[in-house]
C-alpha cells in the first residue's frame, strides 16, 4: 500500500530529524555567532596554571613557538603528533592567527586539533582572529588579549600588537599592562616577550614603536621576543638593540622553534615534520 | 542623475505608448492585472538558524510551470548571545524543487529542495569592503557577506477552502557557506559534519 510505505517513511524521517535535534551542533545563527554551548572558555587560564603548576627548581626550559594555523588544519594534526612524540617540551606557544577569517567554528577546529597536544598550550591573538566578531569569541575562548605567566623563574608576557584590527580605539599595545612588569616582584630572573605582529609591520602601531621598546629594555633581563605573523622564519634586531626577535614560519611550513633555556643563556632550532 | 532622468523620460514615453495601443479597455485592463499579480509576492516564509540569523521572515515569490522555482527576501536577527551584541541580517534566497509527491488529498511531500542564498549582517565589525585603514587586498573576503548553499525537504499541507491561503508547507534544509568550503577544501581534517548546518521553516503560500 502506497499510503502506508509513505507514512513508514515519515516517520523515519521524524526520528531522524530528532536525533538531529540531539547533536545539536547543527544549529547556527551566523558563522560569526558565539554558540555558547559545548564550547571551552579560559583556555589561555587554565592551561597557564597547569604550566605553572609544572614549574620547579629546574634550571632549563624547552617549549615550541608555532603560529598561523589559519586553514593548515591537516598541518596542525601533524605538528601536534610531531610535537606528541617528544618528551622534553615543557609548553607550546601558539603565536596567533588560530583561524583564518575569526569565525566560531575554526577556533573549535583548532582547538580540537591542538587539545591532543600531551603537554599545555597557550595562544595568542591575531589579526585574523579580530575579524567579525573574533575578538569576542577569542575573548570567550582564550580569554584576555594580553596575558603573562611564569616558569621556572622566568616570565613570559604575550601580548596583543594587533593595532591595526582595533582601529586605533584601544590602546594595542597596552602600555599600561607592559609597565606593570617593570618591577616584577615575583622572584623572575628572566624576561621573554611574545606577540603576534612584530615592530614595524604594518599591522603594529609603529607610532608607539620607540616607547615599546622603552618598556622592552627596562624589563628585567628580558632574553629575546617571538612574533608569527610573517609566515617565515627570521631573525631581527628591529631596533639595533641587541634584543632578537624570532619570528616562526606559519605551520603549512611543516616547521616549528624549539627554544632551550638554562639560566641566561638560550639556544634555538628550527624542528622540520 | 542624469542618467536616472534619462531612463525615467523613457520609461514615461514607453507607458504612454502603451496606453495609446489599440486593444480595448478591458483586455488592457486584464492584461495589468495579470502583471501586477505577479509582481504582488505569494507566498511568506519563517525560517529557524541556517546561518542567516535566529529568526528570518520575509515575503517570496513562486513561479514556473509546477511552482518549482522559489525567490524569497528575509530580513533576520540575531539576539545579543554572552553579551555579544545582537545583529540585523537580510536574505535573499532561492530554491529549486524538482518534483512533489501527493500523499493524499491533503498532504504532499517535496523530496528534494536545493538552492543557494546570500547573507548580510550589518554591524560595526561587519564590512563589504575593506575598511580604509587596510593596506590594498588585506583581507581578500567581505566578512559581512556569506554565500550559501543547502538541500532539504519539504512537507506540503492543503489548505481548506474556508481559509485563507493555499497551502502550508513545513521544511528543513542543511546548509553550508562559502568560508566553510574553502576551509574544509584540502584538508582532511575538517569533514562534511564539521560544516554543515540544520535549520526549519515554514512557507505560507497564499495564492
Amino acid at each position: 500500500m502506497k499510503t502506508i510505505y509513505w507514512r513508514q517513511v515519515g516517520i523515519a524521517q521524524f526520528l531522524l530529524l530528532v536525533l538531529l535535534l540531539a547533536s545539536c551542533n547543527l544549529i547556527e545563527y551566523h558563522p560569526y555567532d558565539l554558540n555558547s554551548k559545548n564550547q571551552p572558555s579560559n583556555l589561555n587560564e587554565t592551561y597557564i596554571s597547569r604550566i605553572e603548576a609544572l614549574s620547579d627548581e629546574k634550571d632549563t626550559i624547552r617549549f615550541v613557538f608555532m603560529g598561523d594555523t589559519q586553514r593548515y588544519y591537516d598541518e596542525t594534526s601533524d605538528f601536534v603528533n610531531s610535537v606528541n612524540k617528544r618528551s622534553d617540551i615543557d609548553f607550546v606557544i601558539h603565536g596567533g592567527d588560530i583561524t583564518d577569517f575569526g569565525m566560531s567554528k575554526e577556533y573549535l577546529w583548532i582547538h580540537d586539533i591542538m587539545k591532543n597536544l600531551k603537554v599545555p598550550y597557550v595562544a595568542l591573538i591575531g589579526n585574523h582572529d579580530v575579524l567579525g566578531h573574533g575578538k569576542e569569541v577569542y575573548n570567550k575562548i582564550y580569554g584576555d588579549f594580553n596575558f603573562s605567566f611564569k616558569f621556572r623563574k622566568t616570565r613570559f608576557i604575550c601580548l596583543n600588537t594587533n593595532a591595526l584590527e582595533f582601529d586605533y580605539s584601544t590602546p594595542v599595545p597596552d602600555f599600561d599592562y607592559m609597565a606593570g612588569f617593570l618591577n616584577d616582584t615575583a622572584s623572575i630572573d628572566r624576561t621573554v616577550v611574545v606577540m603576534h605582529s612584530p615592530p614595524f609591520d604594518d599591522q603594529f602601531n609603529n607610532n608607539s614603536g620607540s616607547m615599546f621598546n622603552y618598556l622592552l629594555e627596562h624589563y628585567n633581563n628580558l632574553l629575546f621576543c617571538l612574533h608569527a605573523h610573517r609566515h617565515e622564519l627570521s631573525v631581527n634586531d628591529y631596533y639595533k638593540n641587541g634584543i632578537l626577535y624570532y619570528g616562526c614560519d606559519d605551520i603549512s611550513g611543516r616547521n616549528y622553534l624549539l627554544f632551550t633555556l638554562v639560566g641566561n643563556s638560550y639556544s634555538y632550532r628550527v624542528v622540520n615534520f | 542623475m542624469k542618467f536616472f532622468s534619462c531612463i525615467f523620460l523613457l520609461v514615461s514615453i514607453l507607458c504612454i505608448a502603451q496606453l495609446h495601443a489599440n486593444p480595448p479597455h478591458d483586455e488592457k485592463l486584464t492584461l495589468y492585472k495579470k502583471r501586477w499579480d505577479r509582481l504582488m509576492p505569494n507566498q511568506s516564509k519563517l525560517q529557524f538558524a541556517g546561518s542567516m540569523g535566529m529568526f528570518s521572515g520575509g515575503p517570496g515569490w513562486s513561479y514556473g510551470k509546477r511552482d518549482q522555482w522559489e525567490t524569497d527576501l528575509y530580513l533576520g536577527f540575531i539576539p545579543e548571545i554572552d553579551e555579544i551584541e545582537g545583529h540585523m541580517t537580510t536574505t535573499l534566497k532561492q530554491t529549486y524543487t524538482p518534483f512533489r509527491f501527493r500523499l493524499n488529498e491533503f498532504i504532499s511531500v517535496e523530496p528534494v529542495t536545493t538552492g543557494i542564498y546570500i547573507t548580510k549582517i550589518f554591524g560595526e565589525y561587519f564590512w563589504s569592503k575593506l575598511p580604509e585603514r587596510y593596506p590594498k587586498n588585506y583581507y581578500f573576503w567581505a566578512v559581512n557577506t556569506r554565500f550559501n548553499i543547502f538541500v532539504g525537504q519539504s512537507f506540503v499541507f492543503k489548505m481548506g477552502t474556508k481559509t485563507l491561503g493555499k497551502e502550508l508547507s513545513f521544511f528543513y534544509e542543511f546548509n553550508t557557506n562559502d568560508l566553510y568550503l574553502i576551509s574544509a577544501f584540502g584538508n582532511k581534517t575538517i569533514g562534511l559534519k564539521d560544516i554543515v548546518g540544520l535549520s526549519f521553516g515554514i512557507r505560507y503560500r497564499v495564492f
